[in-house]
Parts: structure tokens; C-alpha cells; sequence
């Protein structure tokens, strides 16, 4: 008997031809990512993924919350292996649902089987029946109900038996790292985190850039993005975070820009940014938590003005979404109380009083004239420093 | 480095420090063991409760030793008004205290007491006549700070304890003294209240020490069941070297009390004096002049008091801010509110604090470093 774990993907199946591209990376990452708690093994076979250890005291319930944070997973499963042998089958049947018991309270349940090894003596009807049965007898207070059972039996026969009773979804997506490299504008919101973290599930890999207006801005803030940079290669197995000087560009703009399109040109100052890192490091686009009409800025129009500040194609993952849709996600990936902690892009300072709503592309050109962008620009990035996540 | 935020806490004076690093290692013996290690350790707390009650003229059994100053506000407000439910409920505070009365006050009136708030002046100072007003036969507690940690604002306490009482001498007082004690005398036969909480660490004292005066025949609730250390009001192994820093602390502080809040004094003025040199129309003084020496509170105009405090945190110069920087909303602190502060005052408060270690000369940089800032901001 082996105690081992069930790993399932789904999208992966359609790939055709590029399968073995894509499962081999996920495995990969998932060497990667249980690398810390110990000797383990992970293997494919008939498009599932099996991650066993020789460890005595390997700790399963950490890699089950390590797995359903793996990109590409779709679901895991706890099993118990052994040999295909019916009385085998019945006795362990028996302790796993003992062992259930003990720390659920369920009342009904049902067995399902599948025979992939038709050498087995018995079918799927017959062997649901035969070991429905068995536990029946064994715990006279459980209940069989097939259309809505508390929990499910599962019992697969394929080269050895597979038994196990829960099915534990994880986050789905493609593996991280079949996707190329996206350049993330993270600051402390609630919105890019859950921006990036929808882009890299596509498979993509993140590198964030962080805008830090010290001392305007508190390093209290600068901290909670690192936090929030940790959460997030937490799924994405690492995130480079580089840490722009942006200071003297805003204090530029105030000086020298109308009141009105601050906000406006540093968006683009950002942009711009983000281009060049992105460009040195081979990342294929630009990734930000803007929606349609969330604030002045992201107004169709005021997008409009801040793509035109970049070639690279900018992701918005959340564009058509509502802030309680995007609170929702970062309440399940864990972003959302760091997000909301009090230190934020301070401080009202660099805020117009009444931002423009329908910016003039043509306007903002003629208002950044006036500004040594190039300088400005290149004296941000030589000074940016890079945090390694 | 210049440390202008004493009344946030203090750095413990040397010979504190090396004392709870002796005492930590040496005797580490729980004062309610009953082998001699443990009398070790009973001793070195008795003493310095006897020292530290002298400081407060005090009797030593009238101290329970604490967590700090948090710990006794809870347990003088909440500890009282749970012995007294009977009695009354109707509870007076003033309303430019520190946190935590003011959170415990509110969890007082969830649990269903009646809690009243006392009006202030333009400096925070509570008004007597309408204490007076406001106190009732079924007052059980009255809550009163000392010395206010935002602006220095001495508050009439004594007179406050004459009319408390004269209303009815069953009324318990409680006076908050984290920021009186070591700067003005706090003298518990003048004072006449019945509770009185201490802090350590705003006094070059570790941090995670307090005590609670409690006048002999007052009772309380107790917040901590245990072992019942503490003539049962307050169990938890007793944090013996943190007690005797405290103590040591508390000798130093009050010896040098005159000596260090005449320096403040000196610091305070020529801060003043420099600042108002270029920034006189600039700048507003939110402290009362009659306050204590050690809190300068002081209003820029048209500059956030947080990114100040950052610009100033770059040339290693440590102050606190009245209000918290936030864009969406804009948190100006409680006490500022209270006084009414004008609009154009309220975002730009800074609090100066001065400590045992400050020199007139760090007035001088801080002043220059303030107009420099204020001219690129």
C-alpha cells in the first residue's frame, strides 16, 4: 500500500502534438515548487501526474495546498495505491472511509468504479455493488444515495488500484512558463495583483514593476508591494520585482504640466517605463489592473492616451470587470488584506483636484514637450533596483 | 540621527538596558517559585515596587505591575466598571484620550453602559463646569488624562478629583499619567484619584511595562485569570527585569524631571524661534503654552504632515504626524478634530518630542532642515 498523490489537468488534453510540452513543464514545476519537503517522486502515466515520496514522514497535506497553487493543476487527489486484489480492495475501501468519518460528518455516500484493466475479474457495476456493500455492513449508519451523496468512493483499476475519496480542485490554467513573459504594473491595489495573477495563469510568466515615490510615498508601501509581489510567486513560481525611482518624474510633471493631466502623463511615464524593462528582458507585453471607467484615468479615452505611449500590446485582464468581481479573486488567491492595508500611493499631493475625464492624445503630446522625458526616463531606470522573489 | 518622537516611545537609558540583560541572565527565578531563586527574583520585585511607589508617593501595595500603559487604561476602565455594574452605569471621559481608553470605552457602551464625553477647549483642556453638569448620582467612573500625547495640554485633574468627589465619593477616577509621569510631578496625595496608569517606556524605560495605581480600598475586576500573582488582580509570571529597568528608569527620570524638562523647554523655543524666522506666516503652534515642555505640536500650512515626516525620516530627523496620509480618505487624528482645528491647519500637524537625550543644538538642524524641505515640497 502506498499513500501517494493524484494530480489531474484538463486544457492540457487539447493540445494535440504539444502535450508532452506542456505536461513536461508542469511536472517540472512541480518538482520545483515540493522540492523543500523532502525526496520526492513524480511521475506521468495515462495523462495524470502521480507525486509519491519514500519519506516516512513526508508531509502530504502541505504539498495538497503546494499543488492546488500550481498553474496547470486542475485537481488533486490523496490516494491509496495497491495491488489490483479484491479483498485487498474491500479492507482498505474500509479504513479509508473509517478515517473520513472521522473527521466528517457524513451521512450518504456512493461508490464509483472504473475498470481500466479489463483483466479484472469483476466490472464497475458489480465492484461498486460488492464494496458498497461491504462498507454498508461495516458502518451500519452510513447511507447510500447515488444522486446526491455527502461524499463520493472512488475506486479506479487501472495497472495497480487508485482509492481515494475527495477531489480537491486547484487553479487550473496552463503550467507557468509555457507562456512567454509579461511585464506587470503592480502597485499596493486591490486590482494588479488580481491582474497578474489572471495573465500568469495563462502559463505566463510575471515580472513586476513597482513605482515608489519615496518620500512622498512611505516605504511602509513600498514593503506591502514586495508583499504583495510574494503572494503572487507564490503561483508563478518566482517573480523578478524591480523597484522604480519615480519621485523626481512626478515632481516634473507638477512643476511643469497642467494640474489636470498629472495623473494622465504619469500613466504614461509608467508605461514607457515598463516598455524598456520589458524590452530588456524579453517580456512580450505589458500587464495592468485597469477597468473601463474605474477612475479618471481609465476612461476609454484616457486609455486610449496611455497606450498610445507604447508598441508592445498591453494586457488588461480585469477591463469588463466590476470592482466586487475583482475583490472576489483577490480574496481567494490571499491579495486582498494586504491590499488594503493603509499605506498606499500616498499622498493627495500629486492628485488634481478635478483630473481630466476625456484627455486629448494631441493635448498630453504638446504637455510632455516640455519635459526631458528621455532623461528622466533613462536616470529612473539606472537607479531601479531589483528584488528577487 | 535627531529622535523628535519621545512621546511615541524612548530609548532606554544605557545602565536600563545592561540591568535587564544582567537581571534576564542571573536571576531568572519566577518570583512565585518557592525556592530561594524565586525569592531572588520576589525581592528584586518588591524593591522596586517600593521604589517606584515612592516616585508617586505612593504605599507599594497600592501597585500592580502591568503589560504597560494599554494594559492599565483596559484594566482601570473595564476592571471597574465590570465590579461597579451594579452601582450605576453612566460613565464620563474626556474625549481627547489615547486609544485605548477611548476603545475600551466603546466596548464599554456595546456591553450597555451610558458613556458621556466631556467638552474640550481650543487646547484640548477639559472644561470643569461642564464636568460638573455632567456628573450624576449614578456616575460610576470618571476617565481624565493627564498630560494629552498629542499636544502636551496639562489637564486640571486635581480640580477634576475635588468635583468628582464632592458629587460622590463613590465615583472611582482614573488618570491616565503615560505622559505626566517623569515630566510633571504626579503626586497621588494631592491627586485625589483612584486609579492611575503608568508606562515605562516614554520614560527611557523597556517597552511591555506599566503598573496601575489603584488608591488602597478601590476594587477592580481582574482582565487576566491565572495564578492569581498580583494580589490576584493581574496573573502572569511577573516580568521581574523588565519591572526593575522600569524601576531604574523611573529613579533616573524623576531625579533629572526639572533638569530634562527645562532643556525641553529650551529645545521647544528655539525650535519656534527658528522656524518662525522664515516660515512665520507658514506655520501654526498647536500646543498650549502652559503644556508640558517635552510636546511641540506644530501645523504647516499646505503641506501633508506625513510626506514632512518622510522627508525628514531622509535626513535621519524622526517626528510623528497628526494625521495619517491617505488619498481616498483623510485621517486627522482625533484630538485635532476635537479642538477644531481649522481646515487649512489640520493636514500639516507634526508632533515634536523631546527625551533625556536631546540637545538645543538638534532644534537648530531640525528648524534648518524643515525650511529646506518646505522650500522644494
Amino acid at each position: 500500500m502506498d499513500k501517494i498523490i493524484l494530480v489531474r489537468y484538463e486544457e492540457i488534453f487539447l493540445k494535440g502534438l504539444n502535450k508532452n510540452v506542456f505536461e513536461n513543464r508542469l511536472i517540472r514545476n512541480i518538482r520545483q515548487k515540493l522540492a523543500g519537503l523532502g525526496n520526492i517522486k513524480v511521475t506521468k502515466s495515462q495523462s495524470r501526474i502521480y507525486v509519491e515520496s519514500n519519506d516516512a514522514d513526508f508531509d502530504f497535506e502541505e504539498a495538497v495546498i503546494i499543488l492546488t497553487k500550481i498553474f496547470g493543476i486542475a485537481s488533486v487527489s490523496p490516494v491509496i495505491r495497491i495491488e489490483s486484489d479484491y479483498e485487498e480492495i474491500k479492507e482498505e475501501s474500509v479504513k479509508i472511509v473509517g478515517e473520513l468519518l472521522e473527521r466528517k460528518h457524513y451521512k450518504t455516500f456512493k461508490v464509483e468504479a472504473k475498470r481500466g484493466d479489463k483483466s479484472f475479474p469483476m466490472n464497475s457495476p458489480q465492484l461498486c455493488a460488492n464494496v458498497g456493500g461491504y462498507i454498508l455492513s461495516k458502518f451500519p449508519r452510513l447511507k447510500v444515495d447515488v444522486h446526491n451523496p455527502d461524499f463520493i468512493f472512488y475506486i479506479e483499476i487501472r495497472e495497480s488500484t487508485y482509492l481515494y475519496s475527495e477531489i480537491i480542485p486547484s487553479v487550473k490554467g496552463l503550467p507557468t512558463g509555457t507562456g512567454g513573459l509579461a511585464t506587470l504594473l503592480l502597485s499596493g491595489g486591490i486590482d494588479s495583483p488580481v491582474a497578474g495573477w489572471m495573465i500568469a495563469k495563462r502559463g505566463v510568466e510575471l515580472e513586476a514593476v513597482y513605482f515608489h515615490s519615496y518620500p512622498y510615498t512611505s516605504d511602509r508601501a513600498k514593503d506591502k508591494v514586495i508583499k504583495l509581489a510574494e503572494y503572487l510567486s507564490e503561483y508563478c513560481m518566482g517573480i523578478k520585482l524591480h523597484v522604480v525611482p519615480f519621485t523626481e518624474i512626478q515632481t516634473e510633471i507638477n512643476e511643469k504640466c497642467p494640474h489636470e493631466y498629472l495623473t494622465i502623463i504619469m500613466r504614461r511615464f509608467m508605461m514607457k517605463i515598463a516598455e524598456k524593462i520589458a524590452e530588456k528582458s524579453g517580456s512580450l507585453a505589458i500587464v495592468t489592473g485597469e477597468a473601463i471607467g474605474q477612475v479618471a484615468s481609465q476612461t476609454m479615452e484616457s486609455l486610449l492616451v496611455t497606450n498610445s505611449a507604447v508598441t508592445l500590446p498591453v494586457y488588461r485582464p480585469l477591463i469588463g470587470m466590476d470592482k466586487n468581481e475583482v475583490i472576489e479573486i483577490a480574496r481567494r488567491i490571499g491579495t486582498f488584506d494586504v491590499s488594503i492595508l493603509p499605506y498606499e500611493d500616498c499622498c493627495t499631493v500629486f492628485v488634481a483636484k478635478h483630473p481630466v475625464i476625456k484627455p486629448s492624445l494631441q493635448k498630453t503630446l504638446e504637455y510632455e514637450e516640455v519635459l526631458d522625458s528621455e532623461n528622466l526616463i533613462d536616470r529612473a531606470l539606472s537607479q531601479t533596483e531589483i528584488i528577487k522573489l | 540621527m535627531i529622535y523628535f518622537d519621545n512621546s511615541a516611545t524612548t530609548q532606554p537609558y544605557k545602565e536600563v538596558v545592561e540591568l535587564i540583560a544582567r537581571l534576564m541572565y542571573e536571576e531568572f527565578g519566577n518570583s512565585s517559585s518557592l525556592h530561594s531563586l524565586g525569592l531572588r527574583a520576589e525581592r528584586i520585585l518588591e524593591d522596586n515596587r517600593d521604589k517606584l511607589a515612592a516616585t508617586i508617593k505612593a504605599k507599594p501595595e497600592e501597585l500592580i505591575f502591568t503589560s504597560g500603559g494599554t494594559e492599565s487604561v483596559n484594566m482601570a476602565l473595564r476592571g471597574t466598571a465590570e465590579i461597579l455594574k451594579r452601582s450605576g452605569n453612566h460613565i464620563l471621559s474626556s474625549p481627547v484620550e489615547h486609544s485605548a481608553a477611548l476603545e475600551s470605552l466603546k466596548e464599554l457602551e456595546r456591553l450597555g453602559y451610558e458613556v458621556e464625553y466631556l467638552e474640550v477647549d481650543e487646547f484640548a483642556g477639559i472644561i470643569l463646569d461642564d464636568l460638573k453638569t455632567k456628573l450624576r448620582k449614578d456616575t460610576i467612573l470618571v476617565n481624565i488624562m493627564a498630560v494629552n500625547n498629542e499636544l502636551g495640554t496639562i489637564e486640571p485633574v486635581n480640580e477634576a478629583a475635588q468635583i468628582i468627589k464632592a458629587n460622590s465619593k463613590k465615583t472611582i477616577f482614573h488618570v491616565d499619567a503615560v505622559q505626566a509621569y517623569g515630566k510633571i510631578p504626579v503626586n497621588t496625595r494631592n491627586l485625589n484619584a483612584d486609579l492611575i496608569s503608568f508606562s515605562s517606556h516614554k520614560i527611557h524605560g523597556p517597552k511591555g511595562v506599566g503598573m496601575l495605581y489603584m488608591r488602597k480600598g478601590t476594587r477592580l475586576h481582574p482582565l487576566m485569570m491565572g495564578g492569581g500573582h498580583e494580589r490576584k488582580l493581574r496573573s502572569g509570571t511577573v516580568n521581574v527585569p523588565g519591572i526593575a529597568g522600569f524601576g531604574l528608569a523611573a529613579s533616573i527620570k524623576t531625579e533629572r524631571m526639572k533638569e530634562d524638562q527645562e532643556k525641553s523647554g529650551r529645545i521647544r523655543n528655539l525650535l519656534i524661534k527658528e522656524l518662525m524666522k522664515s516660515l512665520s506666516s507658514k506655520i501654526r503652534i498647536n500646543s498650549p503654552e502652559d503644556g508640558v515642555e517635552n510636546i511641540l505640536n506644530i501645523s504647516f500650512k499646505g503641506i501633508k504632515s506625513e510626506t514632512l515626516l518622510h522627508f525628514l525620516e531622509m535626513r535621519e530627523i524622526y517626528v510623528s504626524s497628526g494625521s495619517a496620509c491617505n488619498s481616498k480618505k483623510n485621517a486627522i487624528s482625533h484630538v485635532l478634530k476635537a479642538v477644531k482645528i481649522p481646515q487649512q491647519w489640520a493636514e500639516g500637524a507634526i508632533r515634536f518630542s523631546f527625551g533625556s537625550f536631546n540637545t538645543e543644538k538638534e532644534a537648530v538642524i531640525v528648524a534648518d532642515a524643515i525650511q529646506d524641505i518646505i522650500k522644494i515640497m
